[in-house]
């Protein structure tokens, strides 16, 4: 088991190696996710506001059109709310894996 | 293989590869661990594939990942309602009840920056920690779970 046996093993078989070997974040899988749980959130809360109906639907939640063009409390503004959330879920997850990967290899006490 | 292989170890940062230096595993799926083992067996030592599969998440470069995020996030947003809501109908200035200091304001903006990041750091920091945790008690049932499957048949012997 040891490296001078296999080669190949060397730099990850090493008991010490092995205790401060950390998790890497795949940026792509983070994004999806991210992206994913947002947009859904948000189309989701959307829809439950639909489904209430009411005089004013979602006067809150509407308020959201200030930040998110073309969003609005309806069900074609929920799909509308998914892409939103998806992008910007996406970008968060991006960066907070990047950021992530870069801060782990040494560069944070 | 061979080029599995080579883009498995390219995916490893050249700090890492240097004695002393935090490793980081690949173990988001993008790495093939079959480097691992001479004869190209990916399981050749389940105890170091298994210790790989489970490899902590550092806690303060996720909580410093998670507070740059927020932090930027959080300022961006309250530029964003200071130019594009000038009647602030969105009512960001209520966030000051939890966030002392902070108003749509640039002055806000830099408060806001501030808050992010603390709040950030420590979500980020928390979510690693509960992470590590939770793994490190699932390897704990994983192993456990080996070692009596391994010795559960010893009276079959007797």
């Amino acid at each position: 088991m040891s490296g001078s046996h296999f080669p190949h093993m060397a730099r990850i078989t090493d008991e010490h190696e092995l205790q401060r070997t950390l998790a890497r974040l795949n940026g792509r899988a983070t994004g999806v996710a991210f992206g994913l749980l947002v947009g859904l959130s948000l189309m989701l809360a959307t829809l439950i506001l639909v489904a209430e109906g009411g005089a004013n639907v979602g006067a809150h939640l509407a308020l959201l059109a200030i930040f998110l063009p073309g969003y609005r409390v309806t069900v074609a503004g929920a799909f509308i709310g998914f892409v939103y959330g998806c992008v910007i879920g996406y970008a968060l997850g991006r960066a907070i894996a990047s950021i992530y990967n870069w801060a782990a290899t040494g560069r944070v006490g | 293989m061979s080029n599995r292989r080579a883009s498995a170890h390219a995916t490893r940062p050249a700090s890492s590869r240097t004695a002393g230096a935090l490793h980081l595993a690949d173990v988001d799926g993008s790495a093939d661990w079959s480097d691992t083992a001479p004869d190209g067996r990916a399981d050749a030592n389940p105890d170091t594939v298994i210790l790989l599969a489970f490899a902590p998440l550092h806690k303060a470069a996720l909580g410093m990942a998670v507070a740059i995020v927020c932090a930027t996030g959080f300022a961006l947003l309250t530029l964003a309602d200071l130019a594009l809501d000038p009647h602030r109908r969105a009512g960001l200035d209520l966030l000051g009840h939890y966030f002392y200091g902070y108003s749509t304001s640039p002055r806000g903006a830099a408060i806001a920056f501030f808050w992010g990041g603390a709040v950030g750091f420590v979500a980020g920091w928390f979510v690693a920690f509960a992470r590590n945790i939770v793994m490190a008690l699932w390897l704990l049932y994983v192993r456990a779970r080996a070692d009596w499957l391994a010795t559960s048949s010893f009276l079959d012997h007797i």
